[in-house]
């Protein structure tokens, strides 16, 4: 029975057209091609994919460099020429720079400050000077004083808004001091120790300005130290006096600015 | 007209007839085999379908490889999950979801975890269990970087283009088959090979509950002994006399790229030693730092994947 059947199938194969011998051999070729296609495609898949996922969380404080993206240690405020400032009203100047991360993101740069010295803080945006145009920074990492790398103040001063300043006296040669009664005071000194207050000086004055990253990459800034001459603030009297050695502390610190 | 003139124009258009019945026939067999494909792929699509979605014990994955993997009692699939559905798709809708509990996470399991910062460490856990004979396995894993947008409410995950960024997860983000408590030494890292992954090879005679431990080291003197007797102090997070410790340096010396920024250290990363590391660690201490920064601020989630395979070698 069977070999009949195989026989009249021959033959009707046999009786096809050529065209629709190869659609047949087609049809039975893509039938077995699938037969096999897939448990072998299944049996190559034959294993376990286990996933866990998490945030990164981002760093409360953003990275800050020195110019030219060097280490921060390259940011050296020594060696102020104090008398410079005020003879040749040239203001000292000294590059760092922060990264976000990412284009747009507001940022909030801090400065924290005692009051030794009666300079006037201001910072700036800066950028570089390629085409040996003027310049207000020439920066060189301490490894390397031979590389210089040059910058200049681009654009208005940055609003530096003073968070914790208390009114500017003549006696305390005009400058701006830190309040010792405001929030900032009580929750960084114990009021109740035992063993004295801070000297005012030693108080940080805190300012804050908030600026938004061009990109993703560095943004550059200038701080600029002077000193502004007037009947409060005499140089001379200041100078000769016995705290013509004092010395400040300056934090800079970057972090992302919420509202 | 002529009467050959007519037969001949008979017979083309029989012909045409015939090559369109023939052309029909074909499109149509091809539909149909289609069709089969789609329609056998889709079942086992649904077969293959194993998602952990609940809570609960014992949740068990698939059979018919040997091996069951399952997680712990009571583990959820961690808190960020919004974020992760919004990539599940696009990775492996079959895929098993760790599970995520109090003891076994990656700061990702309470709503007061933020998230894995330097300094972070944890474990993963989960129980693989042979069906029959003792198994050996391979463990694959790699870590891929997300950046996150949300719109409208409607959350958009890209997959990290950033080749720098790409790298530094390979170097920042530890992984350790072991870890003494007692001690407080980790041991046998999984450490990242020139293709970014990480793989370890185990075997199984019955069920057995396997950790991974992370971590994400705070500093480079974490990973490499940088001791001078004043500023560094020694705190690598294996034995520095072992061979562990070994190779972590021979990977960080291997792919420097993983461990630290590139931009502007030059030919500082090239033929990179320990004695180098040490003795310049200032340099290779912030370039550190540096990438620790940039994962921080570039990269908002991390996927953690592993294949699983019976080892062939």
């Amino acid at each position: 029975m069977l070999l009949k059947n195989i026989a009249r199938w021959k033959e009707q194969f046999h009786s096809l057209k050529k065209a629709q011998k190869i659609e047949l051999v087609l049809a039975a070729v893509l039938t077995l091609a699938i037969i096999i296609g897939v448990p072998v495609y299944a049996w190559f898949v034959q294993e376990d994919r286990v996933e866990a996922f998490t945030k990164i969380k981002a760093p409360i404080t953003l990275d800050i460099r020195a110019g030219k993206k060097k280490d921060i240690e390259n940011f050296v405020l020594d060696g102020i020429d104090l008398k410079g400032i005020m003879e040749n009203n040239e203001p000292e100047r000294f590059v760092f720079c922060v990264k976000t991360g990412k284009p747009n993101v507001e940022y909030d740069i801090q400065l924290a400050h005692t009051t030794n010295i009666p300079f006037t803080y201001t910072l700036y945006r800066a950028a570089e000077v390629t085409d040996g145009g003027s310049y207000h920074v020439d920066f060189t990492p301490i490894d390397y004083p031979d590389e210089h790398t040059y910058y200049k103040i681009d654009g208005a001063a940055l609003n530096l808004e003073i968070l914790n300043g208390d009114q500017a006296t003549a006696s305390h040669y005009g400058r701006k001091l830190a309040k010792n009664n405001d929030g900032y005071y009580s929750i960084t000194y114990d009021s109740q120790a035992t063993d004295g207050i801070p000297e005012i000086y030693a108080v940080p004055l805190y300012s804050q300005a908030t600026v938004t990253a061009i990109d993703a990459d560095y943004d550059f800034f200038i701080l600029e130290l002077g000193w502004t001459a007037s009947s409060k603030t005499d140089f001379d009297q200041w100078n000769i006096a016995d705290n013509n050695k004092e010395s400040d502390v300056i934090y800079i610190s970057a972090s992302i600015h919420t509202q | 007209m002529g009467k050959k003139e007519e037969e001949e124009k008979k017979d083309r258009a029989a012909l045409l007839l015939e090559r369109k019945k023939i052309t029909f026939n074909l499109v149509l067999l091809l539909a149909a085999s289609f069709v089969v494909l789609i329609g056998v792929l889709t079942m086992a699509w649904f077969a293959k379908n194993t998602m952990v979605k609940g809570n609960g014990p014992g949740i068990s994955a698939k059979d018919g490889k040997g091996y069951t993997i399952s997680f712990l009692e009571n583990s959820t699939n961690g808190i960020f999950s919004d974020y992760y559905d919004a990539i599940r798709e696009e990775t492996d809708p079959s895929v098993l979801v760790m599970g995520m509990t109090a003891d076994s996470n990656l700061d990702n399991y309470e709503s007061t975890d933020e998230g894995i910062v330097p300094g972070a460490s944890g474990k993963m856990s989960f129980y693989l269990t042979p069906t029959g004979n003792p198994v050996d396995l391979k463990f694959e894993i790699e870590i891929v970087g997300y950046v996150s947008s949300v719109t409208d409410d409607e959350i958009t995950m890209t997959e990290l283009d950033d080749g720098d960024l790409k790298d530094h997860l390979n170097g920042h983000v530890f992984l350790f088959e072991e870890y003494d408590e007692t001690t407080e030494t980790y041991a046998k890292p999984i450490l990242p090979d020139a293709n970014s992954k990480r793989v370890f090879t185990r075997e199984f005679d019955s069920q057995e509950l396997v950790n991974i431990y992370w971590v994400w080291p705070e500093h480079l003197s974490n990973l490499v002994n940088a001791y001078n007797g004043t500023t560094i102090t020694a705190h690598t997070l294996v034995d520095d006399q072992g061979d562990d410790y070994d190779d972590i340096v021979e990977n960080v010396c291997a792919y420097p790229t993983y461990y630290f920024r590139s931009e502007s250290a030059g030919a500082t990363l090239n033929n990179l030693t320990e004695t180098k590391l040490t003795s310049e660690y200032v340099t290779y201490g912030s370039l550190y730092d540096a990438a620790d920064n940039d994962i921080g601020t570039g990269v908002d989630y991390i996927l953690f994947r592993m294949k699983v395979t019976v080892n062939e070698e």
